[in-house]
């Protein structure tokens, strides 16, 4: 009896001494990585939407060069098979992920500068609407990223500072990966004409 | 290659530049607010005052009525920043829109660049896609300024946008955000002269409390003058720290 009375008394303790073990602030920070991730996997799931329907359009010029089609369908395939949650980002799982949609950005961005080839293909309405939404998802998602790594900073500083280091190390929370700049897609490719 | 000297010199240039066209740039090199907050900000001086006057009237209107920002800025040069970075950068800074709608607009005009972007915030991407937004730029704004048209081409862009967001945000009730400092002066007088009325009462008749009743009647009715007066009051109020996510569109002329 007595000592259920104290473990009652330790657990209505432990609610009110978490918060200033930054138990709370540490779980919105994790939230906010996780929204933040949200908003990046969005912004390149819309992406790989718009590279579809440039693909159809693109596909509509009679002669277009096969090969650079089929390089970006296979990148965009490939790059859509890799969807993480933000706790399964690992920093392998991310490598794999930015090298993915590093590969869709050249075969895509390949893919533009042959369709400068073709003057009635680019004259069309169609056609430079979708270089519009492209170069604006461009932004989003350079936006998102930058998002992201902010949340991530934000948090992993939390973490690794004290006293939520204790915190961290006693609820095992673990840090979150950023993004590394890859070379090269540093700033949005230009699609604009 | 950048000796001290050089340095100096770059420096009084940027200052005397900044001062030159009323802008001053953060760490990033985006412009600050300026205050008060304004809707228009012709940093690059190429709408004339009246014009400016007209537009900022007429956008000030429509944020009363919607609480939708509409804010345009003209500056000289972009620097290193592409056209969208530094449009998305500056709207976010500023805080176009509201904060829990994100139903900002913000219109960059870059004079040196000859580019000009549209931004939409997160809260009006589905009413104004970029679809629509690189039309406004297309067939309104890219003809006119060809022409150097400043003004048509923006207030036929912000005609378009206003036409095509009408229902989608109203403004709330405004809230009484901070008293002016006299009414406080009024409710410490009227609370003196209730205790006045009061000690004055208990010391004599008691027919003196009913006339501190009623000049606290009149109290009230002064309060409800004073928010009707607040709320009508013309000008722009400020930035409401809306968010961007980078949807919009961006040409040259």
């Amino acid at each position: 009896m007595k000592k259920r009375f104290v473990y009652l008394f330790l657990i209505v303790a432990s609610t009110f001494l978490l918060p200033s073990c930054s138990y709370n602030s540490i779980i919105s920070n994790d939230e906010a990585v996780k929204k933040a991730w949200a908003d990046v996997e969005a912004s390149y799931q819309r992406r790989s939407d718009l590279i579809g329907n440039l693909v159809e359009t693109v596909k509509g010029e009679a002669k277009f060069e096969k090969e650079t089609l089929v390089a970006v369908i296979d990148a965009r395939s490939k790059a859509t098979s890799i969807q993480l949650t933000a706790d399964q980002i690992t920093p392998e799982n991310m490598a794999k992920f930015q090298e993915a949609q590093a590969q869709l950005s050249g075969a895509l961005s390949r893919l533009l500068v042959v369709s400068e080839q073709y003057p009635a293909l680019k004259a069309t309405q169609a056609f430079s609407d979708l270089m519009n939404e492209l170069e604006r998802t461009e932004n989003r998602i350079n936006i998102a990223r930058r998002d992201y790594n902010g949340a991530v900073q934000a948090y992993n500083t939390q973490i690794r500072s004290f006293p939520a280091n204790i915190t961290a190390g006693i609820f095992k929370f673990k840090q979150h990966e950023p993004f590394k700049a890859d070379p090269g897609t540093e700033k949005a490719p230009k699609v604009q004409f | 290659m950048t000796s001290p000297l050089n340095k100096i010199l770059l420096s009084i240039f940027l200052v005397l530049q900044f001062y030159a066209n009323g802008q001053v740039l953060d760490k990033e090199g985006i412009p600050e607010t300026i205050s008060p907050p304004r809707l228009i900000n012709d940093f690059a001086e190429i709408i004339s005052e009246t014009h400016r006057q007209e537009l900022e009237d007429k956008l000030v209107a429509f944020d009363d009525s919607t609480s939708t920002q509409i804010c345009i800025v003209t500056v000289n040069s972009i620097g290193d920043f592409s056209i969208e970075d530094y449009a998305a950068r500056l709207g976010r800074k500023w805080g176009v829109g509201q904060k829990d709608k994100n139903n900002g607009i913000l219109i960059v005009v870059a004079k040196e660049e000859r580019k000009v972007d549209i931004e939409i915030g997160y809260g009006l991407e589905s009413y104004i896609t970029d679809y629509d937004s690189k039309h406004i730029i297309d067939e309104l704004i890219v003809p006119a300024f060809k022409q150097s048209n400043y003004y048509q081409g923006l207030d036929d862009a912000t005609n378009r946008i206003i036409g095509q967001l009408q229902g989608t945000y109203t403004a709330e009730a405004e809230q009484p955000e901070q008293l002016p400092f006299w009414v406080y002066i009024i409710i410490i007088g009227v609370i003196i002269f209730i205790v006045i009325i009061i000690s004055s009462g208990s010391s004599g008749r008691g027919s003196g409390f009913g006339g501190g009743g009623s000049s606290w009647t009149w109290g009230s009715g002064g309060g409800s003058s004073w928010s009707g007066g607040g709320g009508s009051s013309g000008g722009f109020g400020g930035f409401g720290g809306g968010s961007f996510g980078g949807g919009g569109s961006s040409g040259s002329w």
